[in-house]
């Protein structure tokens, strides 16, 4: 299942690389879409934000004051106008993908290239797992592996 | 996966996950699940068909004798995986499609701005 190993998916956008890292991470707050599947908790969500630099936090903020949140990843790469690579967290396990953020330059802007790799390392029985999450009502990404299997199941 | 229900209380046991895990490696005997799981002949024969009756897991070989027999995953479940990863691959680019049309709204603002 080699196959499944990554997802990529890319967009070209009329801003130099500089400035499009910039508004990639600084501002993910302004354009980051608020779909029922992109929270981790959505009645106390409130934004969501980057922690500059390596180490830092990618995280749905609770409380703006105290900074509780939940994380959805960790910082390992923080290259502005470059790269941007994180640890994406897929359930509260431990389970970790990978997502990278490049941004190629290009004749008339920059080509952001997401890539969110590391599925095959997850084990089957994490994703069934998560699909148990998700019907106790936590869900993350794995909403759509649920709702798949449901449509499935029927 | 005919029944949701089935598949997870199959995979919320820990030896079956083992056993899941392990298949993803390829095809094994019976026999040789049991001794990595450390558990019986007996137990392992149980849990096998408790995989087989959810679609998780079939058997394939000589039927009528059981040593013979290799047990392996079913590919149809796992498709749904796939079917996540499109998920995955709709959400990112959607999100990408609302980053780029906040970047060039705002760098027309601050052309403007100049």
């Amino acid at each position: 299942m080699s196959s499944t190993d990554s997802v990529t998916t890319s967009v070209e956008v009329a801003v130099d690389p500089v400035t499009a890292f910039e508004v990639f991470t600084e501002e993910i707050d302004a354009w980051y879409q608020r779909g029922p599947h992109s929270w981790k908790n959505p009645e106390r969500a409130v934004g969501v934000r980057f922690e500059p630099g390596v180490g830092g936090r990618w995280i749905e903020v609770w409380d703006e004051e105290t900074g509780e949140g939940y994380d959805f990843g960790r910082i390992k790469a923080w290259e502005p106008g470059k790269r941007l690579l994180l640890d994406y967290l897929i359930h509260d396990g431990g389970h970790v993908t990978e997502v990278e953020v490049r941004f190629e330059p290009t004749e008339d802007g920059t080509r952001v290239v997401l890539e969110h790799r590391g599925w095959d390392a997850l084990p089957p029985a994490v994703a069934a797992a998560g699909v148990a999450n998700v019907q106790k009502g936590e869900p993350v990404l794995l909403g759509w592996f649920a709702e798949y299997i449901e449509k499935e199941a029927r | 996966m005919k029944d949701l229900d089935a598949t997870l209380s199959a995979l919320a046991d820990p030896t079956r996950r083992h056993v899941v895990d392990l298949l993803r490696t390829g095809p094994r005997r019976a026999g040789e699940l049991a001794a990595s799981a450390e558990t019986s002949a007996p137990a392992m024969s149980r849990h096998l068909r408790v995989l087989r009756a959810t679609g998780l897991v079939e058997a394939a070989g000589v039927d009528d004798d059981a040593r013979l027999r290799v047990y392996r995953l079913r590919r149809e479940p796992f498709v749904a995986l796939q079917a996540w990863l499109d998920q995955v691959e709709a959400f990112w680019g959607e999100q990408l499609g609302a980053f780029k049309a906040h970047a060039e709204r705002r760098s027309t603002r601050k052309a403007r701005a100049r």
